[in-house]
């Protein structure tokens, strides 16, 4: 993945480029919005991501301006400002993801890695099957099934396994759940998604079938097939 | 004699006793001089009619004595000259004239004050009219001449000095009246500050000020120097409050540098994964402690709309329900349908899933919790109740207090800034919370109610 980092506090956009760069992704950094927007519309990248407050041009003005010429490259907003209407304004400024500083790198790494494979899952749409080892959910009759054994999911089980499943090898932390399956953006601090997790995983992780659902320490979760 | 303990209450009844023993007193006292007067004043005049009567009858005889009366008759004295024909009284007359004359000639005067004296004891007397009867003995026949005097011409004297008694009366019962009035308007004032400080008790609201009009003197100073002790806490507390945000805002930049230093050390030393876990809680707790602050302030204005509860508790509970399961607790929800309230629905799911939180982790294994919602007119209240023991009534007061936790060895999970956090959202709502023990015979939990506006029509 190549990722543009806009962000004029150089420590902190250190940190994100070399901590990107650690976990195999290229990584370039601007330092106001301006720059920000010439890289964007000279380079093709992966993911952009962009502080809120910044001198000249800030965050918002940026992805408004990104937009504005067609480009259509996800973009995650960090900002420092936690409060429900900011990410509103956030998100409906353009922005694709909203993360609050401070963050664990772990967050940013699982969120800006399905934001930047995001397009293509998009186009292979037409397909409402989804498989991994023998697990299969159909997403139009939302049915799952494992090898020939029906799994009884309810609604939000079908819903976490779906967004498990179209990401396959990719870190899903919790925060990110909660968003995702319930729409909610703030941290409960509490193991309530790993019950809903262990739950989950009890009924598709059945026993003659490989573990598809694993732990990650310290991020989330992954659905993957391990050897 | 707890009544002598409340200085309104026994000034009123000492006042109240002193006022009514005075008006007997005064009645009392205007009867006896009522009688005193006509007594002084009356009976000299009839004493020197009697004499002149006298002297004339001894001097020229009854035709004289017929004569003056005819002559002297008017509105003040009224005379009657008529035999006496009872023989008893006769004979006894008879025998007190022979022991005067044999007890040697006693002065007139004397004579006619024993008629009186005996009269006077005798008598059915002063009603408006006064008199004196006097025996007169003319060859050997006696004749009785009564002397009556109209006291009607003494009432404008009695009437002014009655006028007198009952003007002290009034005025005592006045003054008792005014004082009640006057006492029960200080009690007010004093009602009013005490209910000023209990709705800053309750709500912690230190902005309240005791509010009084058209009053100045002691008490009105003395509810300026609440006021002004209630602004000076106030300010107080706001500067410590102050102070502890720019702590949080201060520490929170070299500790976000700190985290990020740790989280990339330890990519490659897993012994300091720990170490970047407890920065990560510790930044956690700064960013509440900070949000509520915002909360608090006016900082976060997050906006407000027509929400319906039941989606937000289906929502909360949706994401806790498999918590419960895990404990074997029994969740059961009643609301309305279709309950409509003003908030922020973020915001209250937050704060709903703060209280479903708590309520799991303090509920015991098998525990019951219940969340119900009543529709009032012009709010609703959602009230979350658990089996978990409860706490202390001392504790109850304190548990929105940051970082308050009853369970001082703090051995449950949290930063104890969960309740401060639901009460600064529900406050940044328009709505309380409010927390109660249950009542028995329910089993022993916490009652928490939330109270929201109800959309206006």
């Amino acid at each position: 993945m190549k990722a543009l980092i806009i962000e004029d506090i150089t420590d902190q956009a250190e940190f994100i480029s070399q901590s990107l760069n650690a976990a195999g992704h290229q990584t370039d950094i601007a330092t106001d919005g301006q720059e920000g927007l010439l890289c964007a519309l000279q380079t093709e990248y992966d993911l952009i991501i962009t502080d809120r407050m910044m001198p000249r041009m800030d965050g918002l003005q940026f992805i408004k301006a990104l937009r504005a010429t067609g480009n259509t490259t996800p973009v995650m907003i960090v900002s420092a400002l936690d409060s429900v209407d900011e990410r509103v304004r956030g998100l409906r400024s353009g922005g694709d993801d909203y993360l609050v500083k401070p963050f664990a790198f772990s967050e940013l790494l699982a969120r800006a890695e399905i934001l930047a494979r995001r397009t293509p899952i998009q186009k292979d749409d037409s397909d409402h099957l989804r498989q991994l080892d023998t697990l299969t959910l159909d997403l139009l009759s939302r049915k799952a099934s494992r090898g020939d054994e029906a799994i009884e999911l309810n609604n939000r089980e079908f819903q976490i396994l779906e967004y498990f499943i179209s990401n396959p090898g990719r870190v899903i932390t919790r925060a990110m759940l909660l968003e995702r399956v319930w729409n909610h953006h703030f941290d409960p601090q509490t193991n309530v998604i790993d019950v809903h997790i262990s739950r989950l995983r009890k009924k598709v992780d059945l026993g003659g079938h490989k573990p598809l659902l694993h732990t990650v320490r310290g991020a989330g979760y992954i659905m993957e097939v391990r050897p | 004699m707890n009544w002598m303990r409340d200085p309104f209450r026994s000034f009123l009844i000492v006042y109240g006793a002193l006022v009514v023993i005075a008006i007997l007193l005064l009645l009392v006292t205007r009867q006896t001089m009522n009688d005193w007067y006509l007594e002084e004043a009356t009976l000299p005049l009839l004493e020197g009619e009697a004499v002149t009567i006298e002297e004339t009858w001894d001097e020229d005889g009854k035709s004289a004595v017929e004569r003056w009366i005819k002559e002297n008759e008017d509105d003040l004295f009224q005379y009657r000259l008529r035999p006496v024909t009872d023989p008893e009284l006769i004979r006894k007359l008879n025998l007190e004239q022979q022991e005067l004359e044999f007890n040697d000639e006693e002065s007139q005067i004397d004579w006619e004050a024993r008629y009186l004296a005996f009269e006077e004891a005798d008598g059915e007397e002063i009603d408006s009219f006064s008199s004196v009867e006097l025996y007169l003995n003319e060859e050997g026949r006696w004749y009785l001449v009564s002397i009556a005097i109209n006291t009607d011409a003494f009432a404008v004297q009695l009437n002014l000095f009655n006028a007198l008694l009952f003007a002290v009366a009034a005025i005592l019962f006045f003054g008792l009246a005014f004082a009640w009035w006057v006492l029960r308007r200080i009690r007010r004032r004093l009602t009013d500050i005490n209910q000023a400080s209990e709705q800053i008790r309750n709500d912690g609201d230190l902005s309240t000020r005791i509010q009084y009009t058209n009053l100045s003197g002691p008490l009105a100073e003395t509810i300026d120097q609440i006021n002004q002790t209630l602004s000076e806490i106030e300010q107080s507390v706001d500067k410590t409050r102050q102070q502890a945000n720019n702590i949080a805002h201060d520490l929170r930049t070299p500790l976000t540098a700190v985290y990020q230093k740790v989280q990339q050390a330890a990519h490659n030393n897993s012994e300091l994964e720990e170490l970047e876990q407890m920065l990560s809680r510790l930044l956690h707790t700064f960013n509440l402690l900070l949000r509520i602050n915002r909360l608090e302030s006016n900082g976060e204005r997050p906006p407000l709309s027509e929400v319906t509860l039941n989606d937000v508790v289906e929502d909360a509970v949706d994401l806790y329900q498999p918590a419960f399961e895990e404990k074997e607790q029994q969740l059961t929800v009643q609301l309305p349908d279709n309950c409509k309230v003003s908030c922020n629905h973020d915001l209250l799911f937050q704060v709903l899933c703060n209280l479903l939180d708590n309520a799991n982790k303090y509920n015991p294994v098998h525990g019951e919790i219940a969340i119900h919602a009543d529709k009032g007119e012009h709010e609703t209240t959602l009230t979350v109740v658990d089996q978990g023991g409860g706490v202390t009534e001392s504790h109850l007061q304190q548990l929105c207090d940051r970082f308050y936790r009853v369970d001082s060895s703090r051995h449950h999970p949290g930063n104890g800034l969960g309740l401060s956090f639901v009460k600064a959202a529900m406050h940044r709502m328009n709505g309380t919370l409010t927390m109660s023990n249950t009542s028995p015979p329910n089993p022993a939990g916490l009652v928490v109610k939330l109270t929201l506006p109800n959309v206006k029509a």
